[in-house]
């Protein structure tokens, strides 16, 4: 086998990986936004509405970076792991996997509001991960209704798409313009 | 995070300014220690034995009795310090907030001028964005993580470049922040993750000496050993060209209260504070209990800082600093362990939240000299411009007694907290309190279910602050509420509608 057809074999194709791009972008871009909008009336205090709209476009920037962190991230398991276990049925076990993954990284979130203390306890979390996030994707992959649910939700989340990543590309822009203004003055 | 795009080196302007105006001049060394409780400190007569070197450093020191610090947290109380000018001026009113900009060369830094070697470090944040937000009349700014074990700050990436506020307020403020759910789900993830690995790496290292964890700041990723941080500052006072001028803001004995071994139990004894009733503004308070164990590790804590400034004491001492340096000890902000509230964050402002410690050595002083008269913390900036010969114009604060200031019994202090207060617009939904003469008021302003509510106090009689007189005592509490009010009106930056 050529590299060529081992990459294709590995890789999923495009119209596969959109569906599971939607979930990480919808998980990772709303978490932040749910944020800065409970953060909000805090700032309203403090800082001026330019402050503000600088902040969100940067927030929405580092989103976009980090959405194709993970979706990079994802495409290399597809490549180290068996083409049974994630490139198969890529849709449904990439959104689960997306799902499950994120939550316990949310949960990580939320539970270490101080990661100090949260260090006796890694090994738990790990311990959770391991087992629950294979066992979802086993799950998905096993049962076609679960699998169809997961792969209807991801198909409909790409909706998010059309408006993250434009509002991404504007908020890179401002970004980019704000440091030149910056470094400039 | 890879955001070093168009940051500026870090410009260490540190220059020998002994050729340029000889060796006069005295250094001015300020160590605050964060959270602070002048309720606290047996040298003010806490009946735990905290603080057995501060006493030795007492006698040879002017010894403030009453001093207040302008609020109960850092944001506010630093900048009053730094700046001498009280919250209603300044307006640093919530937390991480910066003074405003019209104040920007109103601060310590740039009135003493460019004849001292100015080095400010600070390992609060909190102040330290204080510290960049006067970046250009110091000269050596030190990284708040310096002298720490681990960390992971971006903000500390990025000091003194031209975004360094901005990094903070985006980054360690809003998507990476430990205090509330951070705003970025994966970036967050893997610093605190790496964090978490390390710390707890580094307490299996040194869980023998630290049985309860490692220092750290519990809302930014930075652990360190006090010792390390002791050692730090006397290694760069040695390194600062004389004449100095150096601020020194140390996070301990600030919350969580990880002291050495040594220290761990030190004061498990049968004594128990006063118990006070729950405050209304203090929902689902902490029960007395609790509170009794937090405030012996409170304690605990203070001795151990107490310990290690007594190494730094010997130190000057042995180095030849303390005959030709002013050498300041003080605080922010203080602590409470009553009505139901542990730590500051609270729109209370009883004395132990308040009042802190003020101790200033002059070069080869060798008596001690106490001084019960009420001050405020906004009384150090003149007090220091007057001793470095600078002209004092436009701050608040006054010259501390002892350096040429009056003892004035009638002179009210202030303090104040409005976290939840706009920065621009006037104080309203804030509790400030009067302090004047052996009386205090608390007036609580625009808060759901306390608003408009008076406290009275006597101070002298009442130290435990238990007795409001403000119903009994309505003559004097009409005509001290009227004085308050009156200053409210006079000096907040922003006018009432109806005023």
């Amino acid at each position: 086998m050529n590299f060529k057809s081992w990459w294709t074999s590995r890789i999923p194709q495009f119209q596969e990986i959109i569906p599971v791009y939607a979930v990480i972008v919808s998980l990772v871009y709303g978490w932040t936004l749910l944020h800065f909008f409970w953060k909000l009336p805090s700032w309203l205090y403090f800082l001026t509405v330019n402050e503000i709209l600088y902040l969100l476009a940067y927030a929405l920037f580092v989103n976009f970076l980090e959405s194709t962190v993970v979706v990079f991230f994802i495409l290399a398991l597809c490549l180290i792991l068996p083409v049974s276990f994630l490139r198969q049925k890529f849709t449904a076990r990439g959104s689960a996997l997306v799902l499950s993954l994120l939550f316990w990284i949310g949960y990580f979130d939320v539970m270490s509001s101080m990661p100090a203390y949260v260090s006796p306890y890694i090994a738990a979390w790990e311990l959770y991960v391991i087992i629950s996030v294979p066992a979802f994707i086993f799950i998905v992959g096993r049962f076609p209704v679960i699998e169809q649910i997961v792969t209807t939700i991801s198909d409909r989340l790409i909706i998010f798409l059309y408006i993250m990543i434009p509002a991404s590309l504007i908020a890179g822009g401002i970004v980019l313009i704000h440091l030149l203004l910056s470094a400039a003055g | 995070m890879p955001l070093f795009f168009f940051v500026k080196p870090d410009g260490m302007r540190l220059i020998d300014r002994a050729d340029q105006v000889g060796n006069e001049r005295a250094n001015i060394f300020v160590f605050l220690f964060d959270t602070f409780s002048a309720q606290h400190i047996s040298l003010y007569g806490y009946s735990r034995e905290t603080t057995p070197n501060l006493t030795r450093f007492a006698e040879r020191a002017n010894v403030y009795h009453r001093h207040y610090a302008s609020s109960n947290f850092t944001t506010t109380g630093t900048a009053s310090l730094l700046t001498g000018n009280l919250p209603w001026t300044h307006r640093a009113l919530g937390h991480a907030g910066l003074v405003s900009k019209e104040l920007l060369n109103m601060n310590l830094f740039h009135l003493i001028g460019d004849s001292y070697n100015r080095v400010g470090f600070s390992q609060n944040l909190w102040a330290d964005i204080l510290l960049e937000q006067f970046e250009k009349s110091i000269d050596q700014h030190l990284n708040p993580t310096d002298f720490s074990l681990i960390s992971s700050v971006t903000y500390a990436n990025h000091l003194n470049s031209h975004i360094s506020l901005e990094i903070f307020r985006e980054f360690d403020d809003f998507l990476l922040q430990n205090f509330d759910k951070p705003g970025s789900l994966i970036f967050s993830f893997l610093e605190d993750f790496d964090f978490a690995l390390k710390y707890k790496k580094t307490w299996d290292m040194f869980a023998d000496q630290y049985p309860r964890g490692i220092p750290n700041l519990p809302k930014y990723n930075i652990a360190f050993l006090l010792e390390q941080v002791f050692d730090g500052i006397m290694a760069q006072i040695t390194q600062i060209a004389k004449p100095a001028f150096a601020y020194f803001h140390l996070y301990s004995p600030h919350e969580p209260y990880h002291p050495h071994r040594d220290f761990v139990g030190i004061f498990d004894d049968d004594w128990k504070p006063t118990s006070k009733k729950p405050h209304p503004l203090v929902p689902n308070g902490f029960p007395d209990e609790a509170l009794i164990i937090l405030r012996r590790q409170y304690d605990e804590y203070i001795a151990n800082v107490d310990a290690e400034f007594g190494r730094l004491l010997d130190f000057l001492d042995s180095t030849g600093y303390l005959e030709n340096s002013y050498i300041v000890l003080t605080s922010d902000h203080g602590q409470a362990f009553e009505r139901g509230l542990h730590g500051h964050t609270t729109e209370l402002l009883y004395e132990p939240l308040i009042k802190v410690p003020l101790l200033i050595s002059s070069p080869s002083q060798k008596e001690r000299k106490d001084f019960h008269v009420p001050t405020s913390c906004i009384d150090l900036l003149p007090t220091l411009l007057k001793i470095s010969d600078q002209s004092i114009n436009g701050c608040e604060g006054l010259v501390l007694p002892g350096f040429g200031g009056q003892e004035n019994e009638d002179r009210p202090i202030f303090s104040m907290v409005a976290k939840t207060n706009p920065v621009y617009a006037p104080l309203t939904k804030a509790t400030v309190a009067m302090i004047k003469g052996d009386y205090k008021l608390i007036w609580y302003g625009d808060y759901p279910d306390y608003r408009n509510v008076y406290e009275l106090y006597n101070l002298e009689d009442d130290p435990e602050e238990m007795n409001d007189l403000y119903d009994s005592r309505s003559s004097l509490s009409q005509f001290l509420q009227k004085e308050l009010q009156g200053n409210l009106e006079k000096f907040d930056k922003y006018k009432r509608p109806n005023s």
